[in-house]
């Protein structure tokens, strides 16, 4: 059978996520719109029904026999200490108090995350971030980010929108506010199977397994703390030969509770390189070309650059890096001869930068081969700034 | 579902707390529908966002007896037809990018090609509107035939069709990519 016969599944697999910015839009807006039409209190006061009925002292000793009644009744029914079982509206709720969250994710793997932490304000608008990666650690607040480089020695400072829409992007994959909520919104799907455990012992979690089948065939298991009903940690599973093999977990350490008052600033050694992006001249310039003819254009010269082994040049056509950076690089005695061909750059709508693909022709003691390459650029601070390379 | 009963009444009482219940629970799901039709994330949020402010305006009259979702559906669906006319747009190429994602992140854990949902979203793009609202309402927004031929103000058969045909145009579009 081939891929697209189960085009039915393909399409309903199809998910969108909200972005922060749309929520932040409508929750802003919907505000505006209900205050236009809160109901006024009514100046004039309704007859006073009750006030009527009690006058007469019989309906008064009648009114205080019910009351009576009503208070022994829910003395039993509070005596019998009747807990309502766990529901997942219940860490919803408990979500919406968040203010500042502190989690870790587990292994540590190169290139990637391996520990948060976030501030919002009163509208859940993030104000501050921290993200530790085994070779950076990167803080983004007040419309600014630092990125301290370890291994270069050397802090990049950015001011950018398009670096907290990246920054953003990554947080909102674990934010257990959106994780729980796209867990409430599976419960009752075909595909899916929601099994809650409630703890047997005191202090024990409840476990929330929720298996997806289909392809692929992926398992998440939740524990959520009794007492505050906070998801406290979140383990991913996939279905291999038979067994869930298990591929990850992120722990949720601390909620509204930032242990260290200066979370959010970098503490680096004092002799490290500090580069100020926002000052500095990096990167091409757009002129009159279309985004797709500036993306092609910044990785050509990029290439040709390092051809020419013209280390400076090629260093500050890449975004965050010191002059020579290229040069630094252990490219294990690899040398670029010749460019073979360039892709048509494709856009992503989401962050704005372009994938350039690229294949160029390797030199390595003596013996040439072919490489392919992708870059991906982007312009630096806003729309109107150069383009610059931000990975490959 | 009793939920939205609650969410129902409390939001005709004016209550903010439910509106934005209701916006959090149907966010997603309105966005995948709008995105599905109209094939533009920014317009598709716009859509969503516009659906909600007038559903907040419309706090005080509001009288719905039926289902919420499907009700925000429909909002939803006659924007895009509004976009849709007031556009008239050419069908995008395959190479559009489509913000999809995984509904089972994390990035570093990719479970489902975005690759393969960049080309399914694009290849509903290439579809005739009428085929790509019918294949959209049916597997996105989980509609039946005949609630969609009452939309669309066409017999069953004529929706049967375009469902058909629509589902054809993309196994053929996709089967050379996927």
């Amino acid at each position: 059978m081939r891929p697209a016969d189960n085009i039915n599944d393909l399409i309903k697999k199809l998910q969108l996520r909200a972005s922060a910015d749309l929520d932040a839009r409508v929750h802003g807006d919907i505000s505006e719109a209900l205050a236009g039409h809160e109901k006024p209190q009514s100046v004039r006061s309704e007859p006073n029904i009750w006030r009527t009925i009690m006058k007469n002292p019989i309906t008064k000793l009648a009114a205080a026999a019910v009351i009576l009644i009503a208070v022994a009744i829910s003395v039993t029914i509070l005596d019998k200490s009747v807990t309502p079982a766990y529901a997942i509206e219940q860490t919803i709720e408990a979500n919406r108090g968040l203010w500042f969250i502190h989690l870790k994710i587990e292994p540590s793997t190169k290139g990637h995350v391996d520990e948060m932490w976030v501030q919002f304000d009163d509208n859940r608008q993030l104000t501050h971030l921290r993200m530790n990666f085994p070779d950076k650690e990167v803080v983004w607040y007040e419309g600014r980010a630092e990125v301290w480089f370890k291994a270069k020695k050397h802090i990049a400072v950015l001011r950018e929108k398009d670096m907290l829409a990246r920054l953003r992007m990554s947080y909102e994959s674990f934010d257990p506010k959106r994780i729980v909520e796209e867990l409430y919104q599976t419960q009752g799907s075909e595909n899916v199977q929601i099994v809650i455990q409630e703890p047997s012992v005191e202090g024990e979690p409840i476990t929330i397994t929720m298996t997806k089948k289909g392809s692929p065939n992926v398992r998440a298991v939740f524990e959520v703390d009794p007492e505050t009903k906070l998801l406290q940690q979140e383990e991913r599973y996939k279905l291999e030969d038979g067994e869930y093999k298990f591929l990850g977990r992120t722990r949720y350490l601390d909620y509204n509770n930032p242990a260290d008052s200066e979370i959010f600033v970098l503490k680096p050694p004092a002799d490290l390189i500090r580069r100020d992006q926002t000052t500095q001249d990096i990167g091409l310039a757009q002129g009159a070309l279309s985004d797709e003819e500036t993306a092609a254009k910044l990785v050509r010269q990029f290439v040709e650059a390092a051809i020419a082994q013209d280390y400076t040049k090629a260093s500050k056509l890449i975004a965050n890096v010191p002059a020579g950076w290229v040069e630094e690089q252990p490219y294990q005695g690899e040398q670029v001869v010749r460019l073979i061909s360039l892709g048509k750059p494709e856009l992503n709508a989401k962050t704005g930068s372009l994938s350039v693909p690229c294949q160029v022709e390797v030199e390595k003691d003596g013996q040439t081969s072919v490489q392919s390459i992708v870059f991906r650029v982007q312009q630096v601070q806003g729309r109107s700034g150069p383009w610059k390379i931000i990975d490959f | 579902m009793i939920e939205d009963e609650l969410l129902k009444w409390k939001f005709k009482s004016g209550s903010k707390d439910a509106l934005r219940r209701i916006y959090e629970k149907y966010r997603n799901y309105l966005l995948t529908l709008a995105m599905a039709l109209v094939n533009d994330a920014g317009l598709a949020e716009d859509i969503v966002h516009d659906v909600f402010v007038t559903f907040a305006q419309s706090s005080g009259t509001f009288k719905l007896r039926g289902s919420l979702k499907s009700y925000l559906s429909t909002c939803t669906l006659n924007r895009c037809r509004d976009q849709i006319r007031a556009r008239k747009r050419q069908p995008l190429s395959l190479d559009e990018d489509i913000p999809m994602q995984s509904d089972f992140d994390p990035p570093d854990k990719r479970m489902i090609s975005e690759e393969q949902s960049r080309q399914v979203a694009g290849a509903m793009a290439q579809l005739p509107y009428e085929q790509r609202e019918v294949i959209a309402l049916h597997l996105n927004a989980a509609m039946k035939l005949r609630q969609i031929a009452g939309l669309q103000n066409v017999s069953v058969s004529t929706i049967k069709g375009r469902y058909r045909y629509g589902l054809q145009k993309l196994r053929s579009a996709l089967n050379g990519r996927l």
